[in-house]
Protein backbone atom coordinates (compact mmCIF):
# COMPACT_ATOMS: atom_id res chain seq x y z
CA UNK A 1 0.00 0.00 0.00
CA UNK A 2 1.11 3.21 -0.79
CA UNK A 3 2.42 5.22 2.21
CA UNK A 4 1.62 8.67 -0.38
CA UNK A 5 -1.16 10.45 1.23
CA UNK A 6 -3.56 11.34 -1.37
CA UNK A 7 -5.13 15.20 -1.40
CA UNK A 8 -7.98 14.96 0.83
CA UNK A 9 -11.10 16.22 -1.28
CA UNK A 10 -13.10 18.96 0.45
CA UNK A 11 -16.87 17.39 1.79
CA UNK A 12 -19.32 18.19 -1.20
CA UNK A 13 -20.74 21.40 0.99
CA UNK A 14 -17.49 23.43 1.44
CA UNK A 15 -17.05 23.19 -2.27
CA UNK A 16 -20.45 23.98 -3.05
CA UNK A 17 -19.59 27.27 -0.77
CA UNK A 18 -17.30 28.20 -3.19
CA UNK A 19 -18.34 27.69 -6.08
CA UNK A 20 -22.04 28.13 -6.45
CA UNK A 21 -23.38 31.03 -6.12
CA UNK A 22 -25.76 31.48 -2.87
CA UNK A 23 -29.42 31.89 -4.96
CA UNK A 24 -28.67 28.53 -6.68
CA UNK A 25 -27.40 26.68 -3.54
CA UNK A 26 -31.12 28.11 -1.85
CA UNK A 27 -32.12 26.31 -4.66
CA UNK A 28 -32.18 23.07 -2.90
CA UNK A 29 -35.76 22.24 -3.57
CA UNK A 30 -37.01 19.96 -6.53
CA UNK A 31 -40.84 20.00 -7.63
CA UNK A 32 -41.43 16.28 -8.91
CA UNK A 33 -45.04 15.47 -10.51
CA UNK A 34 -45.78 11.96 -10.16
CA UNK A 35 -48.00 9.63 -12.50
CA UNK A 36 -51.44 8.21 -11.84
CA UNK A 37 -54.08 6.53 -14.32
CA UNK A 38 -56.42 9.45 -14.17
CA UNK A 39 -54.92 12.96 -14.65
CA UNK A 40 -55.64 13.44 -19.19
CA UNK A 41 -52.44 13.45 -20.86
CA UNK A 42 -53.45 16.82 -22.80
CA UNK A 43 -55.05 18.37 -19.55
CA UNK A 44 -51.06 17.53 -17.59
CA UNK A 45 -49.70 19.63 -20.90
CA UNK A 46 -51.75 22.80 -20.30
CA UNK A 47 -51.25 22.64 -16.40
CA UNK A 48 -47.38 23.00 -16.84
CA UNK A 49 -48.21 25.68 -19.84
CA UNK A 50 -50.11 27.44 -17.49
CA UNK A 51 -47.98 27.02 -13.75
CA UNK A 52 -44.64 27.43 -15.46
CA UNK A 53 -45.11 29.30 -18.69
CA UNK A 54 -43.44 26.96 -20.39
CA UNK A 55 -43.72 26.59 -24.35
CA UNK A 56 -46.28 23.27 -25.17
CA UNK A 57 -43.07 21.58 -26.24
CA UNK A 58 -41.50 21.68 -23.01
CA UNK A 59 -44.25 20.95 -21.59
CA UNK A 60 -45.60 17.86 -23.22
CA UNK A 61 -41.83 16.85 -22.43
CA UNK A 62 -42.22 16.76 -18.89
CA UNK A 63 -45.89 15.21 -19.35
CA UNK A 64 -44.46 12.40 -21.14
CA UNK A 65 -41.56 11.90 -19.22
CA UNK A 66 -44.06 11.78 -16.32
CA UNK A 67 -46.16 9.23 -17.73
CA UNK A 68 -43.28 7.06 -19.40
CA UNK A 69 -40.97 7.07 -16.07
CA UNK A 70 -43.31 7.49 -13.37
CA UNK A 71 -42.40 11.22 -12.34
CA UNK A 72 -40.72 14.21 -13.79
CA UNK A 73 -38.52 16.46 -11.30
CA UNK A 74 -40.27 19.71 -12.75
CA UNK A 75 -37.86 22.71 -11.44
CA UNK A 76 -35.30 23.46 -8.93
CA UNK A 77 -36.11 25.80 -6.99
CA UNK A 78 -35.85 27.32 -3.06
CA UNK A 79 -38.02 26.62 -0.48
CA UNK A 80 -41.04 29.24 -0.90
CA UNK A 81 -40.91 29.07 -5.05
CA UNK A 82 -40.99 25.39 -4.76
CA UNK A 83 -43.95 25.14 -2.38
CA UNK A 84 -46.00 28.04 -4.79
CA UNK A 85 -45.79 25.78 -7.24
CA UNK A 86 -46.84 22.62 -5.30
CA UNK A 87 -49.84 24.10 -4.55
CA UNK A 88 -50.60 25.46 -7.86
CA UNK A 89 -50.10 21.96 -9.90
CA UNK A 90 -52.24 20.74 -6.78
CA UNK A 91 -54.83 22.99 -7.17
CA UNK A 92 -55.28 21.45 -10.70
CA UNK A 93 -56.12 17.95 -8.70
CA UNK A 94 -52.25 16.71 -10.29
CA UNK A 95 -50.43 14.41 -7.65
CA UNK A 96 -47.26 16.78 -7.13
CA UNK A 97 -44.64 17.46 -4.50
CA UNK A 98 -41.74 19.06 -3.41
CA UNK A 99 -38.95 17.10 -2.30
CA UNK A 100 -35.21 18.25 -0.66
CA UNK A 101 -32.59 17.77 -3.01
CA UNK A 102 -29.85 15.58 -1.62
CA UNK B 1 -70.53 19.84 -28.02
CA UNK B 2 -67.90 21.74 -29.61
CA UNK B 3 -65.96 24.97 -30.08
CA UNK B 4 -67.65 26.98 -32.65
CA UNK B 5 -65.72 30.18 -32.03
CA UNK B 6 -62.72 31.61 -30.29
CA UNK B 7 -62.19 35.56 -30.24
CA UNK B 8 -58.05 36.11 -29.41
CA UNK B 9 -57.73 39.44 -27.63
CA UNK B 10 -54.07 38.78 -27.00
CA UNK B 11 -51.38 36.44 -27.03
CA UNK B 12 -53.61 34.25 -24.37
CA UNK B 13 -56.85 32.01 -24.88
CA UNK B 14 -59.47 33.71 -25.86
CA UNK B 15 -62.84 33.98 -25.49
CA UNK B 16 -64.22 31.02 -26.60
CA UNK B 17 -68.04 29.87 -27.73
CA UNK B 18 -69.44 26.17 -27.71
CA UNK B 19 -72.37 25.03 -29.81
CA UNK B 20 -73.79 22.78 -26.97
CA UNK B 21 -76.84 20.21 -27.42
CA UNK B 22 -79.47 19.90 -25.00
CA UNK B 23 -78.75 16.65 -23.90
CA UNK B 24 -75.05 17.72 -22.92
CA UNK B 25 -76.28 20.79 -21.03
CA UNK B 26 -78.06 18.34 -18.67
CA UNK B 27 -74.73 16.13 -18.45
CA UNK B 28 -72.09 19.55 -17.52
CA UNK B 29 -74.75 20.87 -15.56
CA UNK B 30 -74.89 16.85 -13.64
CA UNK B 31 -71.09 16.89 -13.32
CA UNK B 32 -70.43 20.12 -11.92
CA UNK B 33 -72.81 19.51 -9.26
CA UNK B 34 -70.49 16.56 -8.32
CA UNK B 35 -68.18 19.09 -7.41
CA UNK B 36 -66.37 19.40 -4.94
CA UNK B 37 -65.45 15.83 -4.79
CA UNK B 38 -61.29 15.72 -3.19
CA UNK B 39 -60.94 15.93 0.30
CA UNK B 40 -58.36 18.34 1.80
CA UNK B 41 -56.12 14.59 3.02
CA UNK B 42 -55.54 14.13 -0.40
CA UNK B 43 -52.82 16.32 -0.80
CA UNK B 44 -49.45 15.90 0.25
CA UNK B 45 -47.22 18.07 -0.07
CA UNK B 46 -43.76 15.27 0.08
CA UNK B 47 -42.99 12.15 0.17
CA UNK B 48 -40.07 12.56 2.10
CA UNK B 49 -39.43 13.02 5.52
CA UNK B 50 -37.61 16.57 5.33
CA UNK B 51 -39.22 18.38 8.80
CA UNK B 52 -39.17 21.82 6.93
CA UNK B 53 -41.41 20.33 3.99
CA UNK B 54 -43.52 18.47 6.23
CA UNK B 55 -44.34 21.19 8.05
CA UNK B 56 -45.98 22.74 5.31
CA UNK B 57 -48.59 20.28 4.90
CA UNK B 58 -51.03 22.29 6.81
CA UNK B 59 -50.58 24.96 4.63
CA UNK B 60 -51.37 23.34 1.52
CA UNK B 61 -54.51 21.73 3.18
CA UNK B 62 -56.06 25.29 4.12
CA UNK B 63 -54.82 26.83 0.54
CA UNK B 64 -56.35 23.85 -1.41
CA UNK B 65 -59.44 24.33 0.90
CA UNK B 66 -59.76 27.79 0.65
CA UNK B 67 -59.51 27.44 -3.55
CA UNK B 68 -62.32 25.12 -3.17
CA UNK B 69 -64.52 27.38 -1.10
CA UNK B 70 -63.78 29.96 -4.20
CA UNK B 71 -64.04 27.61 -6.94
CA UNK B 72 -67.82 26.61 -5.34
CA UNK B 73 -68.83 30.16 -5.23
CA UNK B 74 -67.88 31.18 -8.87
CA UNK B 75 -69.74 27.54 -9.58
CA UNK B 76 -72.66 28.43 -8.11
CA UNK B 77 -72.70 31.75 -9.40
CA UNK B 78 -72.35 29.85 -12.87
CA UNK B 79 -75.13 27.87 -12.25
CA UNK B 80 -77.51 30.24 -11.70
CA UNK B 81 -76.93 32.54 -14.52
CA UNK B 82 -80.24 32.95 -16.58
CA UNK B 83 -79.32 32.73 -20.28
CA UNK B 84 -76.18 30.56 -19.37
CA UNK B 85 -76.79 28.62 -22.32
CA UNK B 86 -78.47 30.74 -25.03
CA UNK B 87 -80.88 28.62 -27.01
CA UNK B 88 -80.23 29.05 -31.06
CA UNK B 89 -82.25 26.10 -32.41
CA UNK B 90 -84.53 23.39 -30.58
CA UNK B 91 -81.63 21.16 -29.25
CA UNK B 92 -78.70 23.23 -30.02
CA UNK B 93 -77.47 26.20 -27.18
CA UNK B 94 -74.70 28.39 -26.98
CA UNK B 95 -72.42 29.04 -24.20
CA UNK B 96 -69.89 31.31 -24.30
CA UNK B 97 -67.53 31.73 -21.50
CA UNK B 98 -64.26 34.08 -20.99
CA UNK B 99 -60.57 32.31 -20.86
CA UNK B 100 -60.70 32.80 -16.64
CA UNK B 101 -63.97 31.07 -16.71
CA UNK B 102 -62.24 27.95 -18.70
CA UNK B 103 -59.68 27.93 -16.60
CA UNK B 104 -61.56 27.52 -13.02
CA UNK B 105 -63.71 25.55 -14.55
CA UNK B 106 -61.26 22.88 -16.23
CA UNK B 107 -60.38 22.69 -12.30
CA UNK B 108 -63.52 21.91 -11.20
CA UNK B 109 -63.83 19.44 -13.55
CA UNK B 110 -60.31 17.64 -13.04
CA UNK B 111 -61.58 17.60 -9.28
CA UNK B 112 -64.49 15.34 -9.66
CA UNK B 113 -62.76 13.15 -12.10
CA UNK B 114 -59.79 13.02 -9.64
CA UNK B 115 -61.95 12.66 -6.92
CA UNK B 116 -64.50 10.08 -8.00
CA UNK B 117 -61.26 7.93 -8.96
CA UNK B 118 -60.26 8.22 -5.20
CA UNK B 119 -63.52 6.66 -4.08
CA UNK B 120 -63.41 4.05 -6.62
CA UNK B 121 -59.95 2.93 -4.40
CA UNK B 122 -57.44 4.83 -7.07
CA UNK B 123 -57.99 1.88 -9.64
CA UNK B 124 -56.12 1.03 -12.91
CA UNK B 125 -58.68 2.61 -15.61
CA UNK B 126 -58.55 -0.14 -18.13
CA UNK B 127 -60.17 -3.14 -16.06
CA UNK B 128 -62.79 -1.45 -14.30
CA UNK B 129 -64.38 -1.10 -18.48
CA UNK B 130 -64.11 -4.50 -18.09
CA UNK B 131 -65.77 -5.63 -14.85
CA UNK B 132 -69.63 -5.66 -13.80
CA UNK B 133 -69.66 -2.19 -11.39
CA UNK B 134 -72.43 -1.90 -8.81
CA UNK B 135 -74.75 1.29 -8.85
CA UNK B 136 -72.03 3.48 -7.29
CA UNK B 137 -69.29 2.40 -8.91
CA UNK B 138 -71.00 3.12 -12.20
CA UNK B 139 -72.05 6.38 -11.16
CA UNK B 140 -68.35 7.15 -10.02
CA UNK B 141 -67.09 5.70 -13.22
CA UNK B 142 -69.80 8.04 -15.20
CA UNK B 143 -69.30 11.16 -13.90
CA UNK B 144 -64.92 10.63 -14.13
CA UNK B 145 -66.01 9.89 -18.07
CA UNK B 146 -67.89 12.82 -18.48
CA UNK B 147 -65.95 15.34 -16.64
CA UNK B 148 -62.74 14.11 -19.18
CA UNK B 149 -64.93 14.47 -22.25
CA UNK B 150 -65.77 18.00 -21.18
CA UNK B 151 -62.39 18.78 -20.52
CA UNK B 152 -61.11 17.45 -23.49
CA UNK B 153 -63.39 20.28 -25.19
CA UNK B 154 -62.62 23.23 -22.96
CA UNK B 155 -58.94 22.50 -23.73
CA UNK B 156 -59.80 22.65 -27.42
CA UNK B 157 -60.20 26.54 -26.50
CA UNK B 158 -56.13 26.75 -26.14
CA UNK B 159 -55.08 24.62 -29.49
CA UNK B 160 -52.24 26.90 -30.86
CA UNK B 161 -52.02 29.43 -28.22
CA UNK B 162 -48.84 29.45 -25.70
CA UNK B 163 -48.51 31.29 -22.74
CA UNK B 164 -47.79 34.96 -22.74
Amino acid sequence: MSQTAAPIAPPKTEQKEKTEPRELRDRGYVVICWNDPVNLMVYVTHVFQNVFGWPKAKAEKHMMQVHQAGKSALVRETFEKAEHYVHQLQGYGLHATMEREE
Amino acid sequence: MKLIRSKKTGPGPAISVYQISKHEVEWLLAVLRFYPQINSDYHQITQGVASEIVAGQQLLEEAMSQRRAEHKRKLDKFLAMPGRFRQEAPDQFHLTLEPEQVEWLLQVLNDVRVGCWVKLGRPELEPMFQRKLTVEESRAMSAMELSGFFQMVFLGAYEGSEPA
